[in-house]
């Protein structure tokens, strides 16, 4: 598969509604956007596997799922996505909440959500791109904690990441650090 | 400035009678008896401006209106005209007994106003000639009820006349069925008619009452040219202050039923105190009641009102114009200079829970008022929460040294969960409301919040969790409260992993979706907690 570079959006209009922007507040957003785009370390992983070695691989928990079967239903086999934007961007606006900065806190925050959604959906389309070169399809992204398929399956994720994002960890819970990381599993039919 | 500007009374005196030991219809209709119930009354509640006993139906009667009389109730339609009158009101009887009344107000006051109390012509047309009549009037015969309007104006400018020459120097006029007219209607079934009354008194000061949600109607309430606009209880005073000009004073709005009525003297003094703190910087405000407070409202309730709120008022006049302006700046969420003027206000001598309570908080409740209006969104909010603390900061180590109240809300993200942020901010924005909280921080184990709970005697206790696995810990730390957590102590939960319905199917008290929810629902728990 080909090599994925991610390119950070601009405040658009959807980056604006998505951060509940106003006319009154957009002035004072766009430094606090700029800053959350220089803390971006942006990092992303993805393998692709057949469908058996797949449910192998998160074994017993993918067979347990009954969405995560519907969703990959006919499959001949599956990608396996991760994407990252870091822990600075969270730090950072933690760091703010604790000083009572609590607009540049949550803007970073939700800029963090929006643009680690925005690049595991760049990284969704580059793979779909090159599935269709393949005259192959993909489906829709599925994520540990969706429905039924548990956020325990992080664990395998990370073990089959190896080491590639470094600083891919797990907290107790199950849940993946740093917070705005996202994994997922998408089928492939012919 | 407005007649109105920096007072605090009561709408009407409608509990003088049972004070006085009288019956409703006794002092409807004998002039010395209503005359010493009322002046009784005022000797009792130290209000200015004062009104007679005043009942809604006078002008209807005099008009035709059949009326019933009874001793513990107020006069009441019985049934509409049968033929509209139009006599003079020097010659109704019931309205010589109100002339004569504010005479005797007068006399026994003479320092103090008083204000002159008229119906609004499309409420009186309603009593003339049934309510439904007069709305299905002005869809099929609006020239039938224009005519009948035209008189009722005449009916209330003659009555008013009779009053103001009695010695009033306000004309009051309550118009509470204009409420029940579309917005679009307002003004040709309404607004003409009351600005045609105030119109007649251009030098009189003015003031007009509408019972009711009357937002929408508030331009065309501007547009009849009157000087006051007198609030109901349900409106918040801080989303309608920019749709009132500064020459026209705002009045309002003590609930006159739930507070004056039902509550004790100790809410009542709170209550005034915080609306007069809230409200009181604006040079255009006058504290009141809603409506009027019924015959079976407590007197001491009045009194206590009208002394706290003239003490809170008092309190912050001498910084008004700087506790506005410093209210304002927060308000826009406008971080240069809030600390300077703060330091200013304190150099004159303010106290810093005044400054918080009139200038700093009153910005953000004024935010949450809009956003609970859906006037702004979350991060309007928030820069007004940032320009908030940059005052607070200045403020805080004063505050200390007078004890810091333990917390009202316990806050933290259960166990298996480590998601803060929602958390935080909810914590950070309730304490800009006044809220005092304890945060608790992540992973937060059932026993620890039952814990602090019964260690800081906290009402109210917010649960957060993000992670859809951190549900089973949210309804099992929900059901150790229900078997031994203290007893009142509300719990409610938030955060992604949750919504509505979880909240009710696990016993949580109340759900909020974000941190301006979390305010309005701990404050109706609260408020729910005390009654």
């Amino acid at each position: 598969m080909s090599a994925f570079a991610w390119g950070p959006p601009a405040l658009d209009r959807r980056a604006q509604k998505y951060l509940q922007l106003e006319p009154a507040t957009l002035g004072p957003a766009r430094p606090v956007w700029q800053e959350a785009l220089e803390l971006l370390r942006p990092a992303a992983w993805w393998t692709a596997m057949g469908f058996r070695e797949f449910l192998q691989a998160f074994a017993p928990l993918a067979e347990d799922s009954q969405a995560l079967a519907r969703n990959l239903a006919g499959a001949q086999g599956v990608l396996l996505l991760a994407a990252t934007i870091g822990p600075e961007l969270g730090e950072r606006a933690r760091q703010c909440l604790a000083q009572r900065e609590t607009f540049r806190g949550y803007i970073l925050d939700r800029a963090g959500s929006y643009l680690a959604e925005h690049q595991v959906a760049g990284l969704d389309a580059h793979l779909e791109a090159d599935l269709a070169r393949r005259g192959l399809r993909g489906g829709r992204r599925y994520s540990p904690g969706y429905q039924d398929f548990p956020l325990a399956a992080q664990e395998v994720f990370l073990r089959l990441i190896n080491g590639a994002l470094p600083r891919l960890h797990l907290a107790p819970g199950g849940l993946l650090l740093p917070e705005k990381s996202i994994t997922a599993v998408k089928g492939v039919w012919a | 400035m407005g007649c109105l500007d920096g007072k605090v009374f009561p709408l009407n005196a409608l509990p003088a009678a049972k004070a006085a030991g009288l019956g409703i219809d006794q002092i409807s209709h004998n002039a010395d008896l209503k005359a010493a119930a009322v002046v009784d009354f005022y000797r009792q509640v130290p209000a200015d401006p004062m009104f007679v006993f005043s009942d809604i139906v006078i002008q209807a009667e005099a008009m035709g209106a059949e009326i019933a009389f009874a001793p513990a109730a107020m006069p009441t339609v019985a049934a509409p005209a049968r033929t509209v009158l139009l006599p003079r009101a020097a010659d109704v009887p019931r309205m010589r007994v109100n002339a004569e009344a504010f005479k005797a107000l007068g006399r026994a006051f003479p320092g103090r106003g008083r204000v002159a109390m008229v119906y609004g012509p499309f409420t009186v047309a309603g009593q003339v000639a049934g309510e439904q009549n007069i709305l299905r009037g002005t869809v099929k015969d609006p020239e039938g009820l224009h005519g009948l309007l035209d008189k009722c104006t005449l009916m209330a400018l003659d009555y008013a006349d009779l009053l103001l020459s009695a010695g009033a120097e306000l004309l009051w006029v309550s118009d509470p069925l204009a409420a029940l007219l579309p917005p679009v209607d307002f003004t040709e079934f309404a607004g003409q008619y009351l600005a045609r009354i105030f119109g007649g008194h251009p030098q009189t000061p003015s003031a007009l009452h509408i019972c009711g949600d009357t937002t929408q109607i508030v331009p065309g309430m501007v547009a009849t040219g009157v000087s006051a606009i007198s609030f109901d209880q349900c409106l918040d005073l801080m989303t309608l202050e920019d749709l009132v000009p500064p020459e026209v004073t705002i009045v309002g709005n003590l609930d006159p039923v739930d507070l004056m009525e039902l509550a004790g003297p100790e809410e009542v003094a709170k209550q005034s105190r915080d609306l007069a703190l809230a409200m009181g910087a604006l040079p255009n405000f006058a504290l009141a009641t809603g409506c009027a407070p019924p015959p079976s409202a407590s007197p001491l309730n009045i009194k206590v009102m009208v002394e706290e709120g003239k003490k809170a008022l008092a309190e912050i006049k001498p910084y008004a114009a700087k506790l506005a302006r410093l209210g304002a700046m927060v308000f826009r969420g406008q971080r240069d200079g809030v600390a300077a003027l703060v330091r200013e206000l304190l150099a004159e001598g303010a106290e810093p829970m005044t400054i918080i309570t009139a200038g700093l908080m009153r910005a953000v409740q004024k935010g949450s008022a809009n956003y609970e209006a859906k006037r702004c969104h979350l991060p309007a909010i928030l820069l007004m929460v940032d320009a908030f603390y940059d005052g607070y900061r200045v403020l805080e180590s004063r505050l200390a040294q007078g004890g810091q109240a333990g917390p009202q809300v316990i806050l933290g993200t259960v166990k298996g969960d480590i998601h803060e942020i929602g958390k935080n901010l909810v914590g950070i924005i309730l304490e800009a409301h006044g809220l005092p909280t304890l945060d608790l921080g992540v992973n937060v184990a059932a026993e620890d919040f039952l814990a602090a709970c019964q260690k800081h005697a906290a009402p109210v206790v917010g649960l957060s969790a993000f992670i859809t696995s951190a549900r089973k810990e949210l309804s099992r730390t929900v059901e150790l409260f229900a078997g031994q957590g203290p007893a009142g102590v509300k719990l409610m939960v938030g955060g992604a992993a949750v919504n509505q319905q979880l909240a009710d199917s696990m016993g949580a008290a109340g759900y909020a979706r974000d941190a301006m929810a979390a305010v309005k629902l701990v404050k109706g728990l609260l408020s729910r907690g005390r009654a």
